[in-house]
């Protein structure tokens, strides 16, 4: 065991510090000491998505990220997403077109999916998919995770471009 | 007919979806105790060596270290005593072996001793520290090498050899019938072992009372199979162990077998505090049950009109370290679809030195159905007739005699057939050259078993279902559908809760397709009950004999009130009303599926593109039908990848060399298209909607559609799956 | 009668008959005939990995399932999934 450090975040808009030990991943940190157990761990070596979070400005699998390395940096998890009890459009989006089954990949889907439609507002079915590769589901088939990306796309694109014109 | 109901085959958003999409569900491994401590499992290095000595001292001696556990720890018991839960008898020295080695370790990953420590570093690291004097012994890998004389021998006190049973089903006059043919095909497929691959690794955490009682943490497919295992395991009465299933990622087969559960007790026990384990992924593959390889022959015969004249398999499955590889319902299914008059089906399940094998959805039917639909492919193209219009010449019907003696009752077979016929895909020119359209069709039992569930009315005219069934996929919402159905209420008046094995009758496992079908049967039943107790208060209030109850309202002599008015009123007119009912049913309906997918493999990297892919299969009655489709788009996209790419790449030495997500190398998004789907409903008269159940059937054939596509891609008829690059190119 | 069909495994038990008719009101009742005549064979046929089909559907009552004088008895597998 050694020494424990002391880290400072800003995750999900509130700044939080912790305490961790070195070796410690930023998906243990975030399950284990900080208690947002959301972010999901499928495989522990980067393969499954399923630990996607959001670390400044770009997506990582937190299995992959030393919790220390996130010091001064902003992270974003599944529980940030939807703005108090108002769902993000790709939360409704998955609910509506039943994007999750078991549910265990659906965290690092979202998160990775809103980095995506930030990026591409109106992805192409192939950008989606080449996108979402790194995050593995084994119940659906991907079919309707891909339907359910899209349609967000066309609610949050829609929403905007309402919003522009009034 | 033509039944028209209110909420069934409508799409609502699941009750536990919002938990779903903001991380708020809790899964085994988000569970936090006070004092919880966590535990590590040290695995054999060897596929198969004797145990000459363990020494776990320095183990305990590691600072942060509060319990290590061998086999030694468990409680003495009878070296025979058998323990059936359900599942079939199994030696308990079996079912304690595949979960803490003793004296022999059987496959590489077999778990030999657990650390339970202050934090899963500190326990990694105390395993590490645990010495394990192995002899190695030779091992042996597939079931046609463990079959051949002079192969080594797993388990000595077998009666012959590695071959740990057998299983035979005859028909008809076997001989006569191939006397009959005009055209023979016989082929002989091998399928290599595939895992589950649920992203959630498995996980257990428990405490063991000071009185005595111990609680379980699990994502388990079955919290009372759980429980009872637990307690076999460890020697104990099943009332002194209470489950408490957590939302599950995945299961498909694989999470019904107790790996961690017992050990966790065991460490907790020991350590006087909770203990949470947690596989790694790598435990996954190799200290879980993935689904057995396989070989299998079949030779058909057929007369000129493609009638099959006689039809005979002979099918050795790899079990894996103990019994029980799934080569009895590889049997049973191998010629399911059609109706043969003369069969001869053997079956042999062989132990191996890889992990102890486990259910799949549809367990075993793949592997066979592989052979039979590529063989009847060859038929069809060598009598020139369409090989969807060959199988419907012999499909199997009401009446159909099973070659393991049952006859069907109602069975989708033709209509799924003609569904596939009937698709736009099917009709679709193909996209160019290199590319091949492959069919195929399979057969699935589904099961029946117990389960049960509560309804209690609330003053606010919703109700509260308490069931058993861990939800999967969506189970809480289409069993809410079925009570709202026939309570005339929406599916969100219905508040769904799955409770642990102390809170709710027995349940089986949501496994074999059957929750929908089941545990929506006592669903329905306790619903009932709910309506006959509101009818009569509302025949209390009002003062008469009879009232009726339609589309959620109770009437009688021109007064009426709908649920929710009554509900109110429950109080005044003799108190709340609360129903449950466990059924055991009989009526489970089998479901036929059948896939249609093109491909184009490039002939010089020998990797095939999946391009187009519709899956049709036979629901009875789809409940919620996106969760029908659901099923059928997963089922489909694991056959593919189970096809294509994935298998257990094991070196000489039985090490598994592709132990890792990246290895293994399940479809991605990139891998498929979208999965169109068919959904065909003939209702099973077994059940009060028609439900046959659909989690299993649609994983049968995409094995032997993707080889029959490949072949007229490719010219090729490989006799390997998977079906990857070097196969495809010969290599 | 009821007819009771043996598995092909179990038909060295019974000198290679594969299906007999027999009387009686349940399985069980049936199962005492066959007894009799094929001393033994209940150890093959009542086992906990072996379901008791009757008319062509699995019966969770086992040997106390009623039967026909037309009913088919077959024992298979037990099976329940994935």
């Amino acid at each position: 065991m050694s020494a424990k450090v002391q880290v400072q975040t800003t995750i999900n808009n509130e700044p939080v510090e912790f305490l961790c030990e070195p070796r410690q991943s930023l998906l243990e940190c975030l399950r284990d000491v900080v208690g947002l157990t959301g972010t999901k761990e499928g495989c522990g070596d980067g393969n499954c998505g399923s630990c996607t979070v959001k670390l400044g400005d770009r997506i990582v699998t937190s299995c992959l990220v030393l919790g220390v390395e996130a010091n001064g940096e902003s992270i974003t998890t599944v529980e940030g997403l939807a703005h108090g009890n108002t769902l993000h459009p790709l939360q409704k989006a998955f609910l509506e077109h039943a994007a999750l089954q078991c549910g265990i990949c659906t965290p690092g889907f979202l998160i990775a999916a809103d980095a995506l439609l930030q990026k591409h507002p109106q992805p192409t079915e192939e950008q989606t998919r080449f996108w979402l590769a790194n995050n593995l589901c084994r119940c659906t088939g991907y079919d309707k995770i891909i339907r359910a990306v899209q349609a967000a796309a066309t609610e949050i694109t829609t929403t905007k471009s309402n919003g522009a014109a009034q | 007919m033509s039944t028209t109901y209110n909420v069934i085959g409508t799409r609502p958003v699941r009750h536990d979806g919002a938990d779903k999409v903001t991380g708020r569900a809790l899964y085994g491994a988000d569970l936090q105790l006070a004092r919880m401590i966590q535990g590590a499992i040290l695995r054999s290095p060897h596929a198969h060596a004797r145990i000459l000595r363990i020494d776990t001292s320095k183990a305990e001696a590691l600072p942060g270290v509060y319990a290590v556990v061998t086999a030694a720890d468990f409680p003495p018991a009878p070296a025979d005593k058998i323990v059936d839960f359900g599942e079939g008898d199994t030696p308990l020295s079996s079912l304690r072996g595949n979960i803490l080695a003793s004296g022999k370790v059987l496959y590489s990953g077999h778990a030999v001793a657990a650390v339970a420590a202050v934090n899963a570093h500190v326990a990694a690291e105390a395993a590490a520290l645990i010495e394990v004097d192995y002899e190695p012994l030779p091992c042996v890998l597939t079931a046609p090498e463990a079959m051949a004389p002079g192969a080594p021998i797993l388990h000595e006190e077998f009666a012959n050899g590695n071959v740990a049973d057998q299983i035979r089903y005859e028909m008809g006059d076997l001989a006569a019938g191939f006397a009959q043919a005009t055209l023979i095909v016989e082929r002989e497929l091998d399928t290599a072992t595939v895992h589950q691959g649920y992203i959630e690794p498995q996980n257990a955490t428990a405490f063991w009372s000071s009185d005595g009682r111990i609680h379980i943490w699990c994502s388990t497919q079955g919290s009372f199979v759980a429980r009872d295992a637990t307690a076999a395991v460890l020697d104990v009465p099943v009332s002194q162990v209470k489950v408490t299933p957590m939302e599950i990622g995945g299961g498909f087969g694989g999470k019904i077998n107790v790996y961690l559960e017992p050990v966790a007790a065991l460490l907790s026990k020991k350590a006087g505090r909770p203990v949470k384990l947690v596989m790694s992924r790598r435990d996954v593959f190799t200290g879980t049950g993935p689904t057995p390889g396989s070989r299998v022959r079949v030779k058909i015969g057929v007369n000129d009109a493609g009638k099959i004249t006689a039809a005979q398999s002979w099918l050795a499955y790899e079990a894996g370290a103990y019994p029980g590889a799934m080569v009895v319902p590889g049997a049973m299914t191998v010629f399911a679809c059609y109706d043969i008059e003369n069969v001869l089906i053997e079956g042999f399940d062989v132990v191996v030195n890889k992990p102890s094998t486990a259910a799949y959805r549809a367990p075993g039917a793949p592997n066979s159905a592989l052979a039979t639909e590529t063989v009847l492919d060859e038929i069809a193209e060598k009598l020139g007739i369409d090989p969807l219009e060959l199988r419907l010449r012999n499909a199997a019907k009401e009446g159909t005699r099973r070659a393991d003696g049952p006859r069907y009752k109602r069975i989708g077979c033709v209509e799924v057939l003609e569904a596939m016929k009937a698709s736009p895909h099917y009709n679709a020119p193909l996209p160019g050259p290199h590319c091949g359209r492959g069919v195929a069709i399979g057969f699935w039992f589904n099961a029946g078993l117990p389960s049960s569930a509560t309804l209690s009315v609330n003053a606010d005219g919703t109700v509260n279902l308490i069931e058993g069934s861990t939800d999967i996929g969506g189970s809480r919402t289409s069993l809410s559908m079925q009570a709202a159905e026939v309570l005339g209420l929406r599916a969100e008046d219905i508040h769904p809760t799955v409770v642990d094995t102390d809170s709710v009758g027995y349940t089986g496992v949501t496994g074999g397709s059957r929750t929908t079908f089941s545990t929506g049967l006592a669903v329905h039943d306790a619903a009932q009950m709910v309506v006959e107790q509101m009818k009569a208060r509302a025949a209390r209030l009002w003062a008469v004999e009879a009232v009726e109850f339609a589309n959620g309202v109770f009437s009688a002599n021109g007064q009426s009130l709908t649920f929710a008015e009554l509900a109110a009123q429950l109080g005044s007119t003799g108190g709340p009303v609360s129903c449950s009912a466990t059924v055991n049913p009989k009526g489970v309906g089998g479901s036929i599926a059948g896939l249609i997918i093109d491909v184009k493999v490039d002939p010089e990297t020998g990797k095939t593109d999946v391009l187009r892919v519709t899956s049709v299969q036979d629901a009875g009655k789809a409940i919620h039908p996106a969760y029908v489709e659901g099923q059928m788009q997963g089922g489909t996209a694991q056959g593919i990848g189970w096809a294509l790419n994935e298998e257990y790449f094991m070196d000489n030495s039985g090490d598994m060399r592709n132990g890792s997500y990246l290895d293994y190398r399940m479809p991605t998004a990139l891998d498929l298209p979208m999965i169109e789907t068919v959904i065909v409903e003939v209702p099973n008269p077994g059940h009060p909607f028609g439900v046959r159940g659909v989690g299993e059937a649609n994983i049968v054939p995409p094995l032997a559609a993707c080889a029959n596509a490949i072949y007229r891609a490719t010219g090729k008829r490989l006799n390997r799956v998977p079906m990857n690059p070097a196969t495809i190119l010969g290599l | 009668m009821a007819t009771v069909f043996f598995p092909s495994l179990v038909r060295q038990q019974t000198g290679g008959l594969a299906k007999i008719e027999v009387a009686g009101a349940t399985v069980g009742e049936l199962m005492i005939a066959i007894e009799a005549r094929f001393p033994g064979i209940s150890q093959h046929l009542l086992r906990p990995n072996l379901a008791i089909s009757v008319d062509d559907e699995v019966t969770p009552l086992g040997v106390l399932e009623p039967v026909r004088p037309d009913s088919e008895v077959h024992f298979i597998a037990a099976i329940s999934g994935g």
